[in-house]
């Protein structure tokens, strides 16, 4: 005989399962300076990446379960492809981008007979003309859109309540990448070493493709000199 | 997304046949040639920028060397809808590869695509619609240059010192194989390549030479492991002002 629970309770263990999963992963930031985008993300594993770039101008950064992130980066790789090949690159509608996946996370977790994708996301745009987003999906479909600074991942209210006090519009590179340190330096325990990944959007860059990952050493050279 | 669904996604459906006066309104004829220099360190490709329809000229104008990223690019010949179209779904496969996988493709991967590619337009090769490349790279991980020449098959065919496509390609390849030796400079290699156009386009109607009137000279690349670059408008000026003087004098 099986024992009956409600669907309240199978949707509430769920939810359970998957905020305690979140809470415990490496966070992830996002700040808006004055020429693009400044991407961050804790990153203990040599072999997969965590921020990935979609297209010309976007990037996609992810905390939780990599592989089901990796399915939602490839469906927004495919998406913003299949746009740019068949109207033109400045035609590729990041919203619509957004609203997939959203409506795939939110399948995912409601329907009882899917596994749900632990994971949230952020997607940056610079856009053409410019004006600078950041889209926080979380693992039940949920939109929220900024425009200075978010994060999110495990400890993600320290982050904003550091970067909350820190922040003002129009910082440069420099500032914004000594505060991304610092911010996630914040929510690390005292044995644990600070692995980062960064990538920025730069809208003065003169090749085609704005986004472009920077090495440890770059990183360094940014936020001691010039 | 694999290549079957790029493809079925942007098809043309032709069901009736084409007669032998309609194959003359479609715009096709060339000559593009590629030199490979200095013992595999880097390849020059030139081409002229004619597109003829029959007997008349349509176009003046236009770039037959398409730049797909920084270390290939290929030439194209034959009909211009088709062969841009190739070229087109190419980047995309290329690039797309590129950012699911977090890293590019190698150039054998690439040369295996293209035929991929050109036989699923045999059909339409068959009516008239044909379209052949050249493709040329730098592959990182032999540290070497290659050249690869296809036909309407799609059968690839690797060369080692240079080729030509179109229908100016055996007056091009004459001019070259006298005077081609495998260690050649790099500017050398370019002479070569301009003197071969100008000498194609002397004997072929179909192939475009410098345009006085409106200041129209060939177009001209180089690929090596410094990155494709391609040459400015003065530099091939003065190259072919340099080349005319020295053929005045035989």
């Amino acid at each position: 005989m099986v024992p009956y629970t409600s669907i309240e309770e199978i949707q509430k263990y769920r939810e359970d399962r998957i905020k305690k999963i979140i809470n415990s992963c490496s966070p992830a930031l996002g700040i808006v300076y004055e020429n693009g985008i400044l991407l961050a993300a804790q990153n203990p594993s040599f072999s997969f990446k965590k921020i990935i770039e979609v297209h010309e101008r976007l990037a996609i950064v992810g905390v939780g379960e990599f592989k089901y992130f990796k399915e939602l980066a490839d469906d927004a790789i495919n998406m913003a492809d299949m746009q740019g090949f068949n109207y033109s690159s400045r035609d590729i509608n990041v919203k619509l981008i957004v609203l997939e996946l959203a409506k795939k996370l939110d399948q995912c977790f409601t329907d009882l007979n899917r596994i749900p994708l632990i994971t949230n996301l952020l997607i940056a745009e610079a856009s053409y003309h410019c004006k600078k987003t950041i889209f926080s999906l979380s693992y039940n479909g949920g939109i929220i859109d900024t425009f200075d600074f978010t994060a999110i991942g495990g400890k993600e209210e320290t982050i904003k309540s550091y970067l909350k006090k820190q922040y003002k519009p129009g910082v440069n590179l420099k500032s914004a990448i000594n505060m991304a340190i610092d911010a996630i330096a914040l929510t690390l325990e005292k044995n644990q070493e600070a692995i980062t990944e960064f990538a920025i959007i730069d809208q003065t860059l003169t090749t085609a493709n704005k986004v472009e990952f920077l090495t440890g050493a770059e990183v360094e050279k940014i936020a001691k000199g010039d | 997304m694999n290549l079957q669904k790029i493809i079925e996604m942007s098809e043309i459906k032709i069901s009736c046949g084409l007669s032998e006066k309609d194959l003359i309104k479609i715009p096709c004829g060339t000559t593009v040639i590629g030199i490979i220099y200095n013992e595999g360190e880097g390849v020059v490709m030139a081409g002229d920028r004619r597109a003829t329809m029959g007997h008349t000229i349509v176009l003046d104008d236009i770039k037959k060397i398409i730049l797909i990223d920084n270390s290939t690019s290929i030439g194209v010949s034959g009909s211009v809808g088709i062969a841009f179209r190739i070229a087109a779904i190419f980047k995309l496969t290329i690039e797309n590869f590129r950012k699911i996988n977090q890293k590019p493709m190698t150039l054998n991967g690439k040369a295996n695509i293209l035929s991929a590619i050109l036989m699923k337009n045999f059909e339409l090769s068959l009516k008239g619609l044909a379209a052949t490349p050249l493709l040329a790279g730098y592959s990182s991980d032999e540290n070497k240059v290659k050249l690869f020449s296809y036909d309407i098959l799609g059968t690839k065919n690797e060369k080692t010192d240079f080729e030509a496509i179109g229908s100016g390609s055996s007056y091009a390849k004459d001019s070259v194989k006298k005077s081609y030796k495998k260690n050649i400079a790099k500017e050398t290699a370019m002479a070569l390549a301009l003197e071969a156009l100008i000498e194609a386009s002397q004997e072929d109607a179909a192939t475009g030479t410098i345009h006085l009137l409106k200041n129209i000279y060939p177009q001209a690349v180089t690929i090596s492991a410094d990155g494709t670059h391609e040459l400015p408008k003065e530099e091939i000026a003065a190259m072919c002002q340099k080349i005319i003087e020295e053929m005045k004098r035989r």
